[in-house]
């Protein structure tokens, strides 16, 4: 064979494998999306949003106590886990940047990122759940909050890292105190970053259901007291799914399909946020 | 001529210990434009950001001798950075504008020295920009973004950021070599002009730029200041063999 030939070929080789390996992980995907959109879309129902549960067998229940103790957990542990991912992650980009300390801090977070969330969920029930003597949402806020810190973080201060030294040199030039040259200008410059990370992290614990079941656990009824275990979709999802009853089972798929088309929507607004400040990248 | 800074025996060692300058002594006088020059890594740079401190930003950096300002030393362990660096603004080499709006670019400055009724900084932004040569073509747009400008613009904008303050000294470290040849001679006309009411001190790779808005030029060579003159006479009958062959493209 010639040489341009045994490259053709070998060209062909790996277009086919990389196609292969490309359409495998796409049909999985599809399949999974498509099986959710297609129960899930049956099921869905503005009874859904308006009641809380019924007894099995009764119907016209709906999951309302779920979608507000979700929206709350989640809230919660927005407002407990961004400052302090955010802070942190000014203090490793601005004021100890590669200093030893720095890179053990950011590794360890790297760690934290990739650590099963079912850790972190027995972990908050051991320190808080079991001391209390009782599920609350409070503890499920934490869990999140806590899963949260290090995406945060690390976001914060690789965006902070991208804008360029020489904007806080001009800054600093001016006679700009240290806080003032962050605040008004580093944060400036990585904002549409920063507010990426907090929604793609937002999005991240809105999915995640076993952290919730060691700490808020779940509630049969509508509550809005963080003091008490408090429903929320994930956990819904897992006790329906896993119940013997058909009603049960229709409703996980609808709230199901409700979780995802919120997740896709926090990302693909995530990604407009990127797109639009970084045009052409 | 009355010296706006008088350096005596300067010497900086960069943390990983280079001695980058080397017993350094020269006077720049009130309301002239004193060009430094001289081959690259020989110190120019370094010696312009004593004038600001900007060496203080990166840990270990040390200074030895004086420069005096007013007749204050400005290497002083207790010297006020943030009054140093409103009194000896900088201009640097890459366009730097804040993302944020045209007027906010000029405001941060002026709201830092303290001053905050929105009439008296409208009218010093306008101030600023008029003294950059920008008002006439970007007066109406103050509200859009200060990288939609072009880079000469961006790096007009950041002089007037600079004078918005109200400094005596503007530090200018080769502000002109991202800019084509137009946005050059209108940077150098505004050099020109800004000497009636500052001290400029300017870096810069361009001999032909020294010489024609500079008064005063030194020239440094690894890291010690060979020459420094009236810039008629460093670059018509220099003293120093090597600054003479430095001018006349024999090396560097």
């Amino acid at each position: 064979m010639s040489n341009t030939g045994m490259r053709k070929f070998k060209n062909l080789v790996a277009l086919s494998l990389s196609t292969l390996a490309a359409a495998l992980g796409l049909f999985w995907l599809i399949f999974i999306l498509g099986d959710v959109v297609v129960h899930g879309i049956g099921a869905l129902n503005l009874n859904l949003f308006l009641n809380d549960p019924s007894p099995p067998g009764f119907g016209g229940g709906g999951l309302r106590n779920a979608f507000v103790g979700h929206i709350m957990i989640t809230f919660f542990a927005t407002l407990l886990g961004v400052p302090v991912g955010l802070l942190g992650g000014t203090f490793l980009a601005e004021y100890v940047r590669g200093k030893r300390f720095a890179m053990i801090i950011s590794t360890l977070s790297d760690i934290m990122v990739s650590t099963p969330s079912i850790v972190i969920g027995t972990f908050i029930y051991a320190v808080l759940v079991k001391p209390l003597g009782h599920f609350s949402g409070w503890a499920g806020a934490i869990a999140l909050a806590i899963i949260m810190i290090p995406v945060v973080l690390r976001t914060t201060e690789d965006m902070l890292t991208l804008v360029p030294w020489s904007l806080r040199e001009a800054a600093f030039a001016l006679g700009a105190p240290r806080y003032k040259v962050i605040i008004s200008v580093v944060y400036r410059g990585a904002a549409a970053g920063i507010f990426t990370g907090v929604l793609l992290s937002m999005a991240r614990v809105m999915g995640e259901t076993a952290p919730l079941l060691f700490t808020s656990f779940n509630n049969s009824f509508f509550s809005t007291n963080m003091n008490e275990p408090i429903s929320s979709l994930t956990v819904t999802i897992f006790q329906y799914a896993m119940g013997p009853y058909d009603d049960w089972h229709s409703q996980a798929w609808a709230a199901s399909l409700i979780m995802t088309l919120l997740i896709l929507a926090i990302t693909i607004i995530g990604r407009l946020v990127i797109i639009w400040r970084y045009p052409g990248k | 001529m009355n010296a706006r800074l008088e350096v005596n025996r300067l010497n900086f060692y960069y943390s990983g210990g280079g001695h980058a300058l080397k017993e350094i002594s020269l006077a720049v006088y009130d309301k002239t434009v004193t060009a430094l020059i001289g081959p690259s890594g020989c110190g120019k740079t370094t010696f312009l950001r004593c004038f600001n401190r900007m060496h203080d930003l990166y840990p270990g950096n040390r200074y030895s001798g004086e420069i005096l300002l007013d007749g204050k030393n400005i290497l002083d362990r207790d010297m006020d950075l943030i009054w140093l660096r409103s009194k000896v603004g900088m201009v640097f080499q890459k366009p730097t504008p804040f993302p944020m709006s045209i007027f906010e670019n000029i405001a941060f400055g002026i709201r830092l020295v303290g001053i905050k009724g929105k009439s008296e900084i409208a009218g010093r932004v306008e101030r600023a920009l008029k003294g950059a040569a920008l008002w006439d073509e970007i007066g109406g747009r103050l509200k859009e973004s200060a990288l939609s400008l072009s880079g000469g613009q961006q790096q007009r904008l950041c002089i007037a950021r600079a004078i918005a303050v109200e400094p005596e000294v503007i530090l200018m470290d080769e502000p002109c070599s991202a800019l084509d040849p137009v946005a050059t001679a209108k940077i150098e006309d505004l050099i020109t002009g800004l000497k009636e009411d500052y001290t400029v001190v300017m870096v810069t790779h361009n001999m032909q730029q020294a010489a024609r808005v500079s008064d005063f030029t030194g020239f440094f060579m690894m890291g010690e200041l060979v020459e420094f003159d009236v810039t008629r006479t460093i670059f018509t009958t220099p003293s120093n063999k090597l600054t003479e062959d430095y001018i006349t493209g024999r090396f560097g």
